[in-house]
């Protein structure tokens, strides 16, 4: 996008992304008919966003691996086979017919975790017995407690000399370089010595094997958003980003630790958490800009009630999410607040927020207090409960659907989604859901 | 006197131990849903169901995994296992000092 953002106020930067999005590049619409329903879906997702009344409440269901299961494939194939992985999604984009698609990208790739051995994800049939189960997040202390300072001093390059080494074990030997920050005159003689190192030289190789790996993958994305685009879909996720908070507490941390840290050493957290601020608002900006869709995915892992005190919420957590969300809104990027776990008491801080900017996704919440609370505020989405996708019938779900659209649907402010991304879930209950918000939701 | 074993999901086999008068459950993926299920379910087929009193937990579960699973009460943490856990004893406590006096 040839724009010079710094010129343009927040409101035409939020005009020229939704501009993008109406506008995919390299995208043939199979028909006028597909063409007009890519303008329509979003402009009924804008409305909804932007509390306005629009045409139906937008049907956006954030699916996990449903697709693999739906189309009878294994968790480990799609996650191996990019060209399954399209079949798969495909099947389900087409079958769902939803407002907004979520593309292959959530399968990952488990070529590119093995060419670089990266340790934080399991994949399913390989260190998961179960090749159809879902694949899990490792978290481990891939920072001591004792390195909040030299973390803080130079995030880079503990990236590249702590965490990756240690969080890759294809980069193990990384842990040989020395910092390149003071390659002034003939200072590089010393730092670039360790490159001649066999076992360094070996790291770099498998770093160009997953790097070639990550661009057949990116393609293969490419791929399939452009099928599905010239079918009339447009793209739920511009990009991905995160809690402050979490950055810290999933990658570095790991629960227990920053959890810890939050009594033993808040001040350094708090600064950490301070510098990572930015970053986060970096990878938000660029990341949407890139895809040319202002969706900003941010999934809340550690701020749920119950995982943390309310002052600690305050400090530790929200000050710095809200720092993102400000500065994602400013920059024409839509912050997508996606919250996992009880937020109810959580309500309070949410509304502080501008108005018509965020959409908001609850998985466990009073929905009668969200509406009061965040129904001039923000658009709200999720809800509707795994354990009735999973275990209940179609008529239950339809009958939550519609309670849902009633009340948080009232004037609009509402897009429909399950709970959570749902996996192996009976596909009458996900036909459901969709039904239900085509049914009851026309405005 | 028995134990129940964990195997792997979905079997679970029912060993002579100490039969404990609470068991908690903890599952926090939709993915537990059915194990759960099967573990209540080896506890009845081991004639253990009456004798034990289960509760399931996390953020997944609600009341309706409660029924699917058949288990005796829900909660979403560990605080709320403490009070069922505590509950439970005093109704059984209550249940022997019935007893006795009864008997008397």
């Amino acid at each position: 996008m040839n724009i010079n953002w710094e010129e343009l106020s927040s409101d035409e930067r939020l005009e020229e992304m939704f501009r993008a999005w109406l506008s995919p590049e390299g995208v043939e619409f199979v028909s006028p008919e597909a063409e007009e329903a890519y303008e329509q879906r979003i402009t009924r997702v804008r409305d909804a966003l932007q509390l306005r009344v629009p045409d139906r409440v937008p049907y956006i269901p954030l699916y996990g691996l449903f697709p693999a299961h739906y189309a009878g494939m294994t968790v480990e194939e799609v996650m191996y086979d990019y060209d399954k992985a399209h079949q798969a999604w495909k099947k389900t984009v087409l079958a769902l017919d939803p407002d907004l698609y979520v593309n292959i990208s959530i399968a990952y790739s488990a070529l590119v975790f093995e060419l670089i051995g990266y340790k934080q994800i399991k994949v399913p049939g390989k260190q998961l017995a179960d090749p159809k189960a879902t694949y899990q997040f490792i978290e481990d202390e891939y920072m001591r407690a004792d390195e909040y300072d030299e973390f803080i001093a130079d995030p880079t390059d503990f990236m590249l000399r702590r965490y990756y080494p240690r969080a890759f074990s294809e980069l193990e030997p990384l842990q040989k370089l020395l910092p390149l920050r003071t390659g002034m005159w003939t200072c590089w003689f010393d730092l670039l010595a360790p490159f001649g190192d066999p076992q360094v030289a070996e790291a770099l190789d498998s770093l160009v094997r997953a790097g070639q790996e990550l661009v057949k993958w990116y393609r293969a994305i490419g791929k399939f958003d452009k099928e599905m685009q010239g079918l009339g879909y447009p793209n739920m996720l511009g990009c991905l980003t995160f809690a402050p908070f979490d950055l810290i507490g999933d990658s570095l941390r790991g629960t227990r630790g920053i959890m810890l840290d939050m009594l033993r050493i808040p001040d350094k957290l708090l600064e950490a958490l301070e510098k990572m601020t930015p970053f986060a608002i970096e990878i938000g900006i660029r990341g949407a800009r890139a895809a040319r869709n202002p969706m900003a995915l941010i999934p809340l892992h550690k701020g749920a009630a119950g995982f943390m005190s309310d002052e600690q919420f305050r400090t530790f957590y929200w000050a710095t999410l809200k720092e993102l969300i400000l500065a994602l809104d400013e920059a024409g990027v839509i912050p997508y607040v996606y919250t996992e776990g009880d937020y109810t008491p959580r309500l309070e801080y949410l509304v502080d927020v501008p108005k018509g900017k965020v959409l908001y996704h609850f998985e466990t919440v009073d929905i009668y207090k969200a509406k009061e609370l965040l129904g001039d505020v923000a658009c709200i989405s999720g809800n509707v409960p795994l354990s009735s996708l999973q275990t209940g019938t179609a008529q239950q779900v339809k009958d939550y659907v519609k309670e849902l659209i009633d009340v948080v649907g009232k004037g609009g402010g509402l897009m429909v989604d399950a709970a959570a991304g749902f996996d192996d879930v009976p596909p009458e209950n996900v036909k459901a859901m969709g039904d239900a918000t085509k049914e009851y939701g026309v405005y | 006197m028995k134990r129940a074993n964990l195997v792997e999901f979905g079997k679970i086999i029912i060993e002579d131990v100490d039969v404990p008068q609470v068991i908690g459950v903890s599952g926090f993926l939709t993915l537990t849903f059915d194990p759960m299920k099967a573990t209540i379910e080896a506890l009845e087929e081991a004639g253990l169901r009456d004798s034990i009193k289960v509760m399931i937990g996390s953020g997944q579960i609600d009341d309706q995994i409660r029924k699917h699973t058949g288990a005796d009460a829900y909660g979403r943490d560990a605080v709320i296992a403490v009070t069922f856990a505590k509950q439970w004893a005093r109704e059984k406590q209550s249940e022997h000092q019935l007893g006795r006096a009864f008997i008397r």
